[in-house]
């Protein structure tokens, strides 16, 4: 018996040690990095992603979100169905390697560049999460980055900002109004999964339930809504969607450019656009894949290209930005709100 | 000391060496509170008496499910160990007392990483109240209560905090409610039914992997139903008593809450079919074994859930003198 009483004492004692280390390689707060739960890649990234045409598509609801990529006049649609799931897919398109990076906790999709120094990689889920954002790790070095802040916050890639291409989300009647010959992720992944249902309940629609804690809480707007963040060099300014409840274009500075911020609640879009040599902009209604035209009868397409008018074939500079919750957006960036 | 009790000693020591190589060598880390609940019931007998229990369970988690449907192809693989010390004291026939000190240790690994960890989990104390006990009934309730001393700052190889249930303890008060029955039937004196009943309500940790710079978060584990029937016959053998003991169990599980509000996919229904057997070569010593496999879920969404249970407890009872109830 005091043997076992000595066992059990050296193991109450023996186990307790506090392997806690203090850590200085990571550029964002060590202790707010989280770990989600699934583990490295236990949420699995679609690296070989399959396509159908958009009259093949019959998984999809017309009020389903998809994020869409352009490039050399080929455009792709990843459904948030998918990116739900599987939060990160490497793919390619003409000359472009990237990777669609889609957090379900903020609701922030991103087109990753792949080639980093030359190199190209591919992203991978790390399970970690930051403001409860998701934190991708890259496979070549093991370097993590965080997806709202778009740099490399631990590895030997620390510092680095990625490079991203722009993207459109919208819903899934408007994309394929817009675009009805483009290429569609299917569901051939690669893992199964029910991609018809929601995997984080009513996530998306209650405000107060933020699974895991942020640093900085901004209730000016309702936590959930979703809104385009305009990333300037110093300033970050929010457009929130319901001020599109009518289709609406804004024009806008943004630290000396002058943007265009055109959306559409009803249609379930925001962009933002250098004005450059457009005009006094106006929303046009119902005429997808146009959105908007100038008072010199520019016609502005949804993915920023001139289709008609004095400047046709223009593509339009895309305003580095992205759509995400306005929590999230507020947890990461001290932001201005449009009013 | 008889050679018997040497045995177990070193059976003992060889275990708690191994649990010591493991944490030694762990790359730290996981696990979330320890499987107490079909190892509560406290023998009770005329007089004071003392017995000691061990428990080793492997719980093999590699059951990818999403409601009621089984998925293939999930990326991780995951297995928990438990290791359970337990000592009871009778103080008559009506009221008993029991002490557990279990350890943790856990296992997660996906195609890129390996964690595991390994450590103290949350001491519980039970109080056991027998309304009656005969030789055709019993009757027993207890309550106890499971405090916050388990490690929960378990770190991966990153010295990232690994998430709360791969945590050894939970970090929060628990509370421990139970009741159980049996009954022998006259007409089949070996054959013994029995139905047990457990409610598990879990308090919330307040201040998970908080720090200095990180007030943390907040976590609690699902509330929780634990009902179990089943019957189990008495063999009588030349060197003791055999005892095969067949179940079913349906647990009943909350959502897990974080941050205040009920976290997706987890709670949910199982339906599972534990299996077991004792062998009592006296009225001190039993040797037992258990597994348990699921027959149904009924999940909240996807969850990696106990493909199967495996157990092996060791109960020793040091002052005996008239008890009914050798074996649990």
């Amino acid at each position: 018996m005091k043997n076992l009483l000595f066992l059990t004492i050296l193991l109450l004692f023996g186990c307790n040690k506090d392997d806690n280390q203090a850590q200085t390689d990571w550029l964002i707060p060590f202790d707010e990095v989280l770990d989600g739960g699934p583990g490295k890649d236990g949420i699995p990234s679609v690296d070989a992603p399959q396509f159908d045409n958009v009259s093949d598509i019959s998984f999809l609801n017309d009020n389903d979100l998809v994020i869409g990529m352009f490039h050399n006049g080929v455009s792709k649609a990843y459904p948030h169905q998918i990116l739900d799931w599987h939060e990160i897919v490497n793919d390619d398109l003409s000359d472009i390697s990237y990777a669609l990076t889609y957090c379900p906790l903020t609701g922030t999709g991103i087109a990753w560049d792949r080639v980093i120094d030359g190199s190209k990689t591919s992203f991978g889920v790390s399970g970690k999460l930051y403001n409860t954002n998701l934190m991708p790790y890259d496979r070549a070095t093991d370097s993590y980055w965080s997806q709202i802040r778009l740099d490399c916050v631990n590895g030997t890639q620390i510092n680095k900002v990625i490079n991203t291409y722009p993207i459109i989300e919208t819903t899934w009647s408007t994309w394929k109004a817009a675009y009805p010959n483009s290429e569609v992720m299917n569901l051939t992944t690669g893992s199964n999964r029910n991609y018809g249902s929601y995997p984080y309940g009513d996530y998306r629609t209650n405000h107060s339930n933020i699974i895991f804690p942020v640093s900085n809480t901004d209730d000016r707007l309702p936590a959930k809504e979703r809104a385009l963040i305009v990333m300037g060099d110093q300033t970050k300014k929010v457009y929130s969607i319901e001020l599109f409840a009518e289709d609406r274009a804004i024009e806008d500075t943004i630290d000396g450019t002058t943007i265009i911020v055109i959306g559409s609640k009803s249609k379930n879009f925001i962009v933002a656009y250098e004005k450059g040599n457009l005009t006094e902009v106006v929303a046009v209604t119902d005429q997808l894949p146009t959105i908007a035209t100038d008072t010199n009868g520019n016609r502005i397409n949804l993915d920023g290209t001139i289709e008609s008018g004095p400047l046709q074939d223009v593509q339009l500079t895309t305003f580095n930005s992205f759509i995400g919750y306005f929590f999230a957006l507020g947890a990461f960036y001290e932001v201005e709100i449009y009013e | 000391m008889s050679g018997i009790q040497k045995n177990i000693i070193k059976t003992l020591l060889l275990i708690a060496l191994f649990m010591l190589s493991e944490n030694m060598n762990a790359q730290t880390c996981c696990a979330a509170g320890a499987p107490i609940g079909s190892y509560l019931e406290i023998q009770t007998g005329d007089k004071r008496l003392f017995s000691f229990q061990f428990r080793y369970e492997y719980n093999n988690v590699n059951r990818l499910v999403e409601n009621e449907n089984r998925i293939e192809n999930d990326p991780r693989t995951r297995y928990g160990q438990s290791f359970l010390w337990k000592l009871d004291f009778s103080l008559n026939k009506k009221l008993a007392f029991s002490a557990i000190v279990p350890f943790v240790h856990q296992s997660r690994n996906t195609i890129s990483e390996q964690q595991s960890s390994f450590g103290i989990g949350d001491f519980s104390f039970i109080t056991q109240y027998t309304h009656f006990k005969g030789r055709f009934r019993s009757l027993n309730i207890s309550a106890g209560i499971k405090f916050p001393t388990g490690k929960t700052n378990h770190r991966a190889d990153s010295q990232i905090l690994l998430s709360p249930d791969m945590q050894s303890g939970t970090g929060s008060f628990d509370f421990i409610f139970r009741s159980s029955a049996s009954k022998t039937f006259s007409s089949l004196p070996f054959l013994t039914s029995y139905a047990s009943a457990l409610f598990r309500l879990n308090g919330m940790n307040n201040d998970f992997g908080s720090t200095s710079t990180f007030v943390g978060r907040q976590f609690a584990f699902g509330d929780e139903v634990n009902s179990q029937i089943g019957a189990r016959y008495l063999l009588t053998l030349k060197s003791g008593f055999l005892t095969p003991d067949i179940g079913l169990k349906i647990r009943w599980a909350n959502h897990n809450l974080e941050q205040q509000q009920a976290a997706p996919n987890s709670g949910g229904y199982w339906l599972s079919l534990p299996l077991g057997v004792s062998f009592a070569p006296n009225e001190k010593k039993s040797i037992a074994f258990t597994a348990e496999l699921p027959l149904y879920q009924k999940l909240s969404g996807l969850q990696i859930t106990t493909a199967f249970r495996l157990g092996f407890q060791i109960n020793y009872t040091f002052q005996k003198n008239k008890t009914d109830d050798i074996l649990n």
